[in-house]
């Protein structure tokens, strides 16, 4: 994979770390390396798999490059990058403009960077998953599953799967040097039901570190479940609905809570949550939200951060009560969350949340809903509501079925659901025990989520 | 052509493939900067340098696609690219380190310069200009991003094109807060050059739009589901048409059998009012170019004319499966990308209704100023469309802002049912991307003041 110095990353990442803190200004530099290689595989309609590790668009089948930060006195920081690490040049580039960039940033932005430490092994590899043939092994199973399951219903438009790996290494200045290897598979299901002239398109992804995480026959199931489920559809009628959103749905809901509590926006008033400070009430007893970037073999786990602090679980809310907020960062070093995300060498360190997730409840989803009476069981979702972090307002175009007792009545389909954020959270009854984690725009996990305090539009 | 790369070298490769092939090279500098609670945080910059080969005989439905690329490319990792579309290098021997000159941009890159030293005290003044608008704006937050890409296409044919394309991009979106209630604000602005950032409207100007839109907003009232007749000001940039009808207009959709408009040509999909067309010569738009990605030269592309299909966008792969010709619409994300047809500037032509005259002539209704999330079905044409910025429209005037309403409809549906259709048509700030198969692209919108006779809106009040 790698147009590095051959085994030695992180030798090669300090002694660039070395070679920049000596510029003039400079008292302290990260270098950052990333290292990627995936494969896409596709099957469209009937037709063969194909697979080129020379990828078809859409895809990255490479991706190498390092980034400099570079810290002047009174935490003013730079961060250029440059595609080739074993190009003099271009690091010489990335090094003036990051220096060039230090100085013109606001002080007391950015910390120093950490001295060394052994980061842990999160078992996030899986050398099948850079392999060929079990990829395209499990594909095939899928669309057995789904030919099989589908019984002419159900056809796919396309299956792919991206998978490959990548390797990250970080070193400081300050003496930390590390790397780590990691695997992530994306399967992208895309599926169409047909009954006489209807058509309904249903589109999952799903994602895992390890090939033998995913299990190609309930994979194939679920999906085929859900594309048919629309099929003849109901719309609802206007007003409220007690909701059951599954994994992949609430996950939305997640990731819209993330902008709502990270560090500033509370007091800077973009929060929708009520709370104003930590202890005051976000939401139902039925709300834990963690984060938690050391979980093995999670997806959006790392054994440092972008900024090479370690990660480690934090509890945000605790039975609905505020105890954290997002990238907050302690008053000691140690009590860093190890929050800063970085999903390319393109981009400084965020702080956006990893495997941020609601806890998982006692009981499996279909016990949640045979007590809940009628319930709108939402299992195709698209966030249309854009009301920002401040007013909270979320938008869903839904699908789905209705049930009674946790009895199969109708199918539901163009559904508009909404609520306000802080709604939805003082409704959340219970939480189910099928957690799962999702791409989104960062890592986010949910079980399902039975709920009063949404609205059909 | 500012990068150091030789016609010989491009023609040499393009031999050893043994076949018709094309190369795109693309150098791209790009940074970005946030500005928020008085602090320039996060300035970032960087470039990337890198080529995609791709065999052009898998056009006429040869291989699913014949394509390689390269980041960072040496000569020799050229030739062996070129091999391999050819079959005969392995995975391991192109992806090694090579020795041999690189290419290399000419003068070198120098991306911090996209991080002009004026623009901390720039971005400064433009959230003093937010925060000044009133007093419930409580914050302010600016995103700052500047690319900058020189593309080289040595095509098929032999031909080389070369194109120079920039953008800078402004966001600014300001928070108010007002009896236990937040909303939020957004003003963008775009050109393509730093410098002419702030020529046409002064840095606090920027702000106030974004302090006085956030404001504006703490004031809406959820609107009754229902059907309504509903006026798109021009300032909404034509997204529903982007949506709803472009898309359905880029004949890789028309391939796939998704476009509801397959077979249409020459009939007639909306009123005579709307004239439709994709545009990217437009001077100085964000989705501007002299030449696509592909060689072929930008044009403008009659889509509809008064109301008549006229054609799809096409780029040389759906060309040729239509026996059409290129349209100038094949664009990509990046050269590690394959081509796709792609809108560019799309453009809903005025006609000479007075706007003024339009909302004086709707008694009841719903006036939106600009759409917000979006969900499009094909081939049903189904969307549905959040309303970002809309207000009630009452005896012909515009009354409260709304909030929560979503139009739903289908685009076939919607486009018969504009009945008027204003002279005061506008190009969007150039606030545009879009995203189509995990490639996101600049593009601009432009549209009069219209009137859709009735559409169904689906509201939260309760």
């Amino acid at each position: 994979m790698s147009r590095l110095p051959e085994g030695d990353a992180t030798g090669f990442a300090q002694e660039v770390a070395r070679a920049c803190q000596r510029r003039s200004g400079i008292v302290a530099s990260e270098v950052y390396l990333k290292e990627s290689r995936y494969r896409r595989t596709e099957r469209t309609g009937a037709g063969p798999i194909a697979s080129s590790p020379a990828a078809p668009a859409g895809t990255q089948a490479e991706e190498t490059g390092l980034a400099l930060r570079l810290f002047r006195a009174e935490g003013r920081a730079g961060h250029a990058w440059a595609p080739d690490p074993t190009d003099a040049g271009a690091l010489e580039i990335a090094a003036a403009a990051a220096a060039k960039l230090a100085e013109r940033a606001s002080p007391g932005a950015a910390d120093l960077p950490p001295g060394p430490w052994e980061p842990p092994d999160l078992d996030l590899y899986d050398p099948a998953v850079e392999q060929e043939e079990p990829v395209a092994s499990l594909l095939a199973r899928i669309a057995a599953a789904i030919l099989e399951e589908g019984k002419g219903e159900v056809e796919v438009e396309s299956l792919a799967c991206i998978a490959g790996g990548s390797r990250v290494t970080l070193a400081t200045s300050a003496g930390f040097a590390a790397s780590y290897r990691s695997t992530l598979m994306t399967l992208i299901l895309a599926l169409r039901a047909r009954r006489g002239s209807e058509s309904v398109f249903d589109r999952s992804v799903i994602a895992a570190r390890h090939l033998s995480m995913l299990d190609a026959d309930r994979l194939g199931r679920e999906a085929v479940r859900r594309a048919r489920l629309p099929l003849g559809g109901a719309v609802l009628p206007p007003g409220p609905v007690r909701v059951a959103l599954e994994p992949r749905v609430a996950a939305l809901l997640v990731e819209h809570l993330a902008a709502s509590l990270v560090e500033g926006a509370v007091e800077r008033g973009r929060s929708a949550l009520p709370a104003t400070a930590p202890g005051e009430s976000v939401g139902s007893a039925g709300i834990t939200l963690i984060e938690d970037a050391s979980l093995p073999r999670g997806l959006g786990s790392a054994p440092f951060d972008g900024e090479a602090h370690p990660t480690r679980p934090w509890t945000l809310v605790e039975r609905g009560t505020l105890r954290h907020l997002l990238g907050a960062r302690a008053g000691r070093q140690g009590d860093r969350v190890g929050s800063a995300s970085r999903t390319s060498f393109t981009e400084p360190p965020r702080r956006e949340p990893a495997n941020l997730h609601l806890a998982r409840g006692e009981r499996g989803p279909r016990a949640l809903v045979a007590e809940a009476g009628s319930v709108f069981r939402v299992t195709g979702a698209s966030l249309l509501g854009r009301g920002g972090p401040a007013s909270g307002e979320v938008v869903l175009a839904a699908s789905g079925e209705r049930l009674e007792s946790g009895a199969f009545v109708e199918g539901v389909r163009g559904v508009t659901l909404v609520g306000r954020l802080r709604d939805i959270l003082a409704g959340v009854l219970e939480a189910g025990n099928d957690l799962s984690f999702h791409l989104r725009g960062s890592v986010v996990g949910s079980p399902t989520l039975l709920i009063d305090g949404m609205w059909v539009a | 052509m500012p990068l150091s790369i030789e016609r010989d070298l491009l023609a040499k490769a393009a031999a050893r493939a043994g076949g018709r092939v094309e190369i795109f090279v693309e150098h791209r500098q790009q940074a970005a900067a946030r500005f928020e609670a008085g602090l320039f945080v996060d300035p970032s910059c960087g470039f990337l340098l890198g080529a995609g080969l791709r065999l052009v005989e898998a056009e006429a439905g040869g291989p699913a696609w014949r394509f390689v690329h390269l980041e960072s490319p040496t000569e020799p990792r050229l030739l062996q690219a070129a091999d391999r579309l050819r079959g005969g290098a392995s995975d391991s021997e192109l992806q090694a380190p090579s020795a041999g000159r690189r290419f290399r941009a000419d003068p070198p890159s120098d991306p911090a310069a996209l991080v002009p030293a004026g623009l901390p005290a720039a971005l400064a003044q433009v959230e003093r200009g937010a925060l000044g608008a009133d007093p419930r704006v409580s914050s302010c937050r600016i995103d700052y991003e500047a690319w900058r890409q020189e593309v080289l296409i040595f095509d098929a044919d032999g031909r080389l094109t070369e194109d120079s394309r920039a953008s800078v991009r402004l966001q600014v979106r300001a928070a108010a807060r007002a009896g236990g209630r937040c909303e939020e604000g957004v003003a963008v602005v775009s050109c393509p050059d730093p410098l002419d950032l702030f020529a046409s409207l002064s840095t606090a100007e920027i702000g106030r739009r974004a302090g006085d839109a956030a404001v504006a907003r703490l004031d809406a009232v959820p609107l009754p589901s229902g059907e309504y007749a509903v006026v798109f000001a021009n300032r909404c940039g034509g997204a529903l048409f982007h949506e709803a009808l472009g898309h359905a207009l880029e004949a890789d959709v028309l391939l796939r059998g998704e476009s509801p408009y397959a077979g249409m040509v020459g009939e007639p999909i909306a009123s005579p009012l709307i004239t439709v067309a994709d545009d990217p010569t437009l001077p100085g738009r964000r989705g501007s170019y002299r030449s696509d990605d592909e060689g072929t030269a930008a044009r403008r592309t009659l889509l509809v004319k008064e109301g008549v299909l006229r054609g799809f966008m096409n780029d040389r792969r759906t060309a040729a499966a239509l026996g059409a010709e290129p349209t100038g619409n094949g664009r990509r994300g990046s050269f590690r990308d394959l081509p796709h047809p792609r809108m560019s500037n799309l453009v809903v032509e005025g006609w000479k209704d007075d706007p003024d005259e339009i909302l004086r002539g709707t008694r009841e209704g719903l006036y939106v100023v600009e759409l917000g999330g979006a969900r499009v079905a094909f081939p049903s044409g189904e969307f549905a469309f959040e309303v970002a910025d809309g207000y009630r429209i009452e005896g012909g005037r515009i009354g409260r802002p709304v909030e929560g309403a979503v139009l739903v409809g289908t685009g076939p549906e919607v486009l018969r049912r504009i009945d008027r259709v204003g002279s005061d048509f506008l190009l969007d700030p150039g606030a545009g991307s879009c995203d189509k198969e995990g490639q996101r692209l600049p593009v601009s919108l432009g549209q009069p003041t219209l009137r859709v006779s009735r559409l169904a809106v689906r509201g939260t009040a309760r």
